[in-house]
């Protein structure tokens, strides 16, 4: 089994008590000190450059400037004219639609033992919303107003592992492997 | 976006190393690397920057594209003829002193070769790397090391062999 260790030893992952028996196994075999050496200048070809060159990505561009920064005066002339024609079909002004109803939600999660929980989904567009620790126990909490239908969101623990809500049964994988929670908001 | 285009540079040339050895094709990797950060961008990009999904993209891209069959990932080993219409100066070419290597690497199986070019990679440790392809840490460390000792006695084999053909990397 300690032949293993050469690799471990190549890959920075030995700990203490295997480098203590690994270091007496170099001492000790001439033939275990050549496997060694081997395969780390083999590793060392494995991850040189071997390519001339690596291609660069093209990123896609953002969406093209709007109407109103390429042509700033037509617009506003338009803009103009519209809202005169508006003025003099439409007096008294007509009633606006009043927005969708938010509705208030509450996310509740249990995790005693991280340092912060945040909350990402579709309702802000993936952005990073911290959670509040509520207490000692280990719950976190953050209350939204969500748009009535359907939103995905997971957790995210220590700004590094995302994690499903677990009082959520619906759920949904995404291309990368990670699972979000489905929840159906209802005014 | 800042923190994402420092990310693309500090993880550009081991991602675009490790799809070449895993896929054994210059051209192939070239896409998967510029499909995997776009995609990484798109869905994660606005959260701290993490290389394991940058490399689960990359890995599952490859996967898909052997599974297709749309590019043949056993392409090195074909004896082709470089084309003399091609633009060689932007071709996508491994240096012939890793050409061997290369031949060698593809002559793994291909578990042996997907967890020995994740530890080439330098960006992931073996939990990660067992993580990502469901087998257990310890799983991890025997066979990467086996992908190695397996690696050394195909470089002695293509050594001895004294191959000479340069075969085309498309």
């Amino acid at each position: 089994m300690t032949e293993e260790l050469i690799s471990q030893y190549i890959d920075d992952a030995l700990d203490f008590d295997d480098k203590i028996v690994f270091v007496e196994r170099i001492h000790d075999s001439e033939r275990y000190k050549d496997d060694t050496v081997e395969l780390l200048t083999q590793e060392k070809a494995l991850r040189a450059a071997a390519w001339d060159y690596v291609p660069e990505v093209v990123f896609p561009q953002k969406a093209n400037k709007a109407l109103w920064m390429r042509r700033p005066l037509a617009v506003a002339a338009s803009a103009l004219a519209a809202a005169a024609l508006m003025f003099f079909f439409f007096w008294p002004p007509v009633s606006i639609e009043p927005p969708d109803r938010k509705v208030a939600h509450r996310f509740v999660v249990f995790e005693p033992d991280v340092e912060t929980v945040a909350i990402i989904g579709t309702f802000n567009n993936w952005q990073v919303l911290p959670m509040i620790k509520t207490g000692r126990e280990g719950y976190w909490e953050i209350s939204l107003e969500l748009a009535p239908g359907e939103h995905r969101y997971s957790f995210l623990l220590d700004d590094s592992r995302r994690m499903a809500d677990p009082t959520v049964h619906i759920r949904e994988k995404d291309d990368f492997g990670s699972e979000n929670s489905v929840l159906e908001v209802r005014t | 976006m800042e923190p994402f285009r420092r990310f693309y540079q500090q993880y550009r040339e081991s991602f675009f190393a490790y799809l070449v050895r895993f896929t054994g094709d210059c051209d192939l990797a070239g896409e998967i690397m510029q499909e995997s950060f776009t995609r990484y961008l798109e869905s994660y990009g606005h959260l701290p920057p993490e290389p394991r999904l940058l490399y689960a993209i990359g890995r599952n891209a490859a996967l898909d594209a052997f599974r297709l069959k749309r590019k043949r990932c056993m392409a090195l080993l074909r004896e082709e003829t470089p084309d003399p219409e091609s633009d060689q100066e932007k071709r996508l070419m491994v240096k012939q002193t890793y050409q061997c290597m290369q031949r060698a690497l593809l002559q793994l199986s291909s578990g042996e070769r997907d967890v020995l070019s994740l530890v080439a990679s330098g960006d992931l440790n073996y939990r990660e790397i067992g993580e990502m392809i469901g087998i257990t840490e310890a799983n991890v460390k025997v066979r990467v090391h086996r992908a190695r000792v397996k690696l050394k006695n195909l470089m002695k084999k293509e050594q001895h062999d004294g191959r000479t053909h340069q075969p085309v990397y498309r």
